[in-house]
């Protein structure tokens, strides 16, 4: 141990030296009496401690001790001088000396000097934690302060002045109420917290809170609230950190994660992604709207494709085991049995070695649109084929009408000849009233075409398939007895129509057919009903001569439109039976084969 | 009748045939008729009788007709040889004509002109000037 020993009177110089050596410290002793002595001791001994005699020639204790400050000397500095008052021990200890030894009683110096060296280490140590604790209270981002029960502050570190506004030299009285840096709506939320911890319901406790700045301005801070308490007072230590730009970002991000919600129900579009190396996934508010599942249902690449209409999956299969950015529309059938359209459209994400990590998709809901869509291709569909029967219709009209009118006209041109023989003009008289009862058969062809066409809204009844034919079988078979009508309505045999016209409809089929049957071969009428598809399905087969559909196909339904002149008619029957059907909102379509037979199959929605 | 058959009429309209046999022979007074209500009786005539009874001959046709179509006559007559078909003008005849008929008419070569019924003397002169 190093000693700097100040002292005049070398005898007491020896007296301490002896009391050292007694009480077992092996120590250096340097005894100066000089200042200079003493500064340059100071600069180049280094002592662990030092010793000092009160009064001396050139200097007293209470220099020296300036001195020692001065040099930045952190031993610490014992006054072992002859007599002194307490008051002077007072001051001389408060000035910073850690003990005084009065010369009679040098016996109590070892232990002074050993207590004051272990003292000073200690506040040694003690000093540089506390800069340490200093250092990282200045240094974090987190303020520090403490207050007590009556919510009064204690201390208020440098971050936490920063942090409320407040300048750091700026002095923060010591008695402020936490209150005021707390915003008022929060007081009772901080007071539920503070009661828990006092309570010791928890040691510790984290709180979120808005606090007020010294400039009034509100911010968010996160609170680490910790509780000390002793038999005379309780103390909250507080770390405090500025989190309001985190919660800034969170509400926006709150904000934005719900105008992404509202967008996508406003859209009637949901998202998905998936995480192609561990196949988890994730869908938005609006896919499961559009399921129509539970928010709890968990999400699954199976699940998905068992919404699809199974009528549209393999496509959609197809499509998605391609790796490749693409979009499609296609068919979901719900679990309710609710078809919708969605429009699906997908992306996927690569990693450097181009393998497919992620997929991307939206899935809209365009049901809406489509089936405005639909039925508008109805609607041009149903338009296009009106027009198309109007202008027919028209082309027929002006024909059929122009047809007996240019008879009349070259046959009263003709009958102005003056030689005619009476032949002749008995021919053309003749010619001219038939054409005179054509057009008039025509007006009235048209008359009942019009009438099936606007006779909708007449009552419908409960027809029975087997009345109306056995009606027509009566009627029929007093003009014709070879033949064979065999019907078959077990599957349905009641419909509910306008009578009139699925009589006119039979009445016609059944009559075409023993009209154009075989010569020489046995009339055979087949007449069944069938359910398919929640449809009426009537289908009239028979053995006849039937038609040519390669060549007549399309005219077969044509008004005035005939096949064979070597049979009576005028081209009316199948066109009212189309026309008819079509009115009853059915629809009639033929399958025929010369020389075999013809069959009508016509449809109605039930 | 001797007279070279110079016109021939095929209608399942038996009335204008006989207008127009009227028509003819009391415009170009002496002349050879044959009038078809069949339109295969017609097809089988032009086949059979050209070179003996024909020089050059004018058909009328009409378009309109039930089982075989004026249209489905010209199919069938397409395929006579160049000799038949170079002797005989065909005019179709029809109580109307429209743009449908003309537009389908362009694509046979045959075809030389339409002509509205009734059969009138101005019609018929001006076929006579143009053919004879």
């Amino acid at each position: 141990m190093r000693i700097l020993h100040l002292e005049d009177v070398p005898a007491d110089g020896e007296l301490v030296a002896r009391e050292l050596k007694k009480g077992k410290i092996d120590s250096e002793i340097l005894v100066v009496d000089t200042k200079a002595e003493f500064k340059h001791a100071l600069k180049t001994f280094s002592p662990d401690i030092i010793l000092s005699d009160h009064s001396l020639a050139s200097f007293d204790s209470h220099e020296a001790l300036s001195l020692v400050k001065e040099a930045g000397v952190k031993a610490p500095f014992i006054l072992v001088t002859a007599t002194m008052s307490d008051e002077f021990a007072a001051k001389v200890m408060k000035e910073g000396a850690c003990d005084y030894i009065i010369k009679d009683r040098l016996g109590r110096l070892p232990s002074a000097v050993i207590n004051s060296i272990e003292k000073h280490q200690l506040q040694e140590q003690q000093r540089v934690i506390h800069e340490k604790l200093v250092f990282h209270s200045e240094n974090t981002p987190l303020g520090f302060i403490e207050f007590d029960q009556q919510m009064r502050l204690k201390s208020v570190s440098n971050k936490a002045k920063e942090i409320f506004g407040w300048g750091l030299n700026e002095q923060v009285s010591p008695d402020l109420n936490i209150y005021s840096v707390i915003y008022e709506e929060d007081w009772e939320w901080l007071n539920i917290v503070l009661n828990q911890l006092i309570a010791g319901e928890s040691a510790r406790n984290i709180l979120r809170i808005r606090n007020l700045t010294k400039d009034g301005k509100i911010i968010w801070c996160e609170w680490f609230i910790s509780v000390m308490k002793n038999e005379k007072e309780v103390t909250f230590m507080t770390l405090i950190q500025d989190i309001t730009e985190n919660k800034l970002f969170e509400e926006k991000l709150k904000d934005s994660d719900r105008s992404l919600k509202e967008a996508q129900s406003m859209a009637h579009t949901g998202s998905w992604e998936i995480d192609l190396l561990d196949k988890s996934e994730i869908w938005s508010d609006g896919l499961y709207q559009i399921f129509g599942l539970e928010r709890t249902v968990s999400p699954s690449a199976e699940l998905f494709l068992s919404f699809i209409h199974p009528d549209d999956l393999k496509n959609c299969l197809l499509m998605f085991d391609r790796i490749e950015n693409n979009s499609t529309d296609y068919r979901l059938l719900l679990k309710n049995g609710i078809v919708k359209y969605v429009f699906n459209k997908w992306r996927f994400e690569f990693n450097d070695d181009n393998t497919p990590i992620r997929l991307y998709g939206i899935l809209q809901d365009i049901t809406e649109r489509k089936m405005a869509e639909i039925e508008r291709l109805e609607l041009v569909s149903d338009l296009m084929l009106r027009n198309t029967e109007l202008e027919q219709f028209a082309y027929i009209i002006s024909h059929n009408l122009r047809a007996p009118v240019a008879n009349i006209l070259g046959a009263s041109s003709a009958l102005e000849f003056p030689d005619l023989s009476e032949e002749e003009k008995g021919t053309l008289s003749k010619g001219i009233s038939g054409a005179v009862k054509k057009l008039d058969e025509i007006v009235s062809d048209l008359n009942q075409i019009l009438q099936v066409k606007n006779k909708m809204a007449e009552a419908k009844e409960t027809v029975n398939f087997s009345d109306l034919v056995n009606d027509i079988q009566a009627s029929i078979t007093n003009l014709v007895t070879d033949v064979d009508i065999r019907s078959d309505f077990s599957a349905i045999n009641e419909y509910i129509t306008l009578k009139p016209y699925l009589y006119s409809v039979f009445y016609n089929l059944i009559s075409n057919s023993v009209k154009y049957r075989r010569k020489n071969t046995h009339c055979i009428i087949e007449i069944k009903s069938r359910i398919v598809n929640d449809h009426i399905e009537l289908s009239f087969r028979d053995n006849g001569i039937g038609i040519n559909l390669q060549k007549n196909g399309e005219q077969v339904f044509g008004l005035y439109k005939r096949f064979h002149d070597n049979i009576e008619g005028k081209g009316m029957g199948l066109f009212m039976v189309k026309t008819q059907v079509e009115t009853l909102g059915g629809k009639i379509s033929i399958k025929s084969e010369e020389n075999k037979g013809t069959e009508f199959l016509i449809e109605f929605e039930i | 009748m001797s007279t070279e058959t110079k016109y021939i009429i095929v209608d399942d309209d038996p009335l204008n045939n006989t207008i127009c046999s009227l028509m003819l022979k009391r415009t170009l007074h002496e002349v050879g008729i044959k009038t078809f209500t069949q339109p295969w009786e017609g097809l089988v005539f032009i086949q059979n009788n050209i070179n003996r009874l024909m020089t050059h001959s004018v058909l009328f046709l009409d378009i309109n007709m039930p089982a075989l179509t004026g249209w489905d006559f010209l199919g069938h007559y397409e395929k006579f040889s160049e000799e038949i078909k170079m002797q005989i003008s065909i005019y179709l005849l029809s109580s109307s004509i429209n743009q449908r008929d003309r537009d389908k008419a362009k694509k046979y070569e045959c075809i030389k002109g339409f002509v509205s019924k009734p059969l009138t003397t101005e019609a018929i002169l001006t076929i006579a000037g143009n053919e004879f």
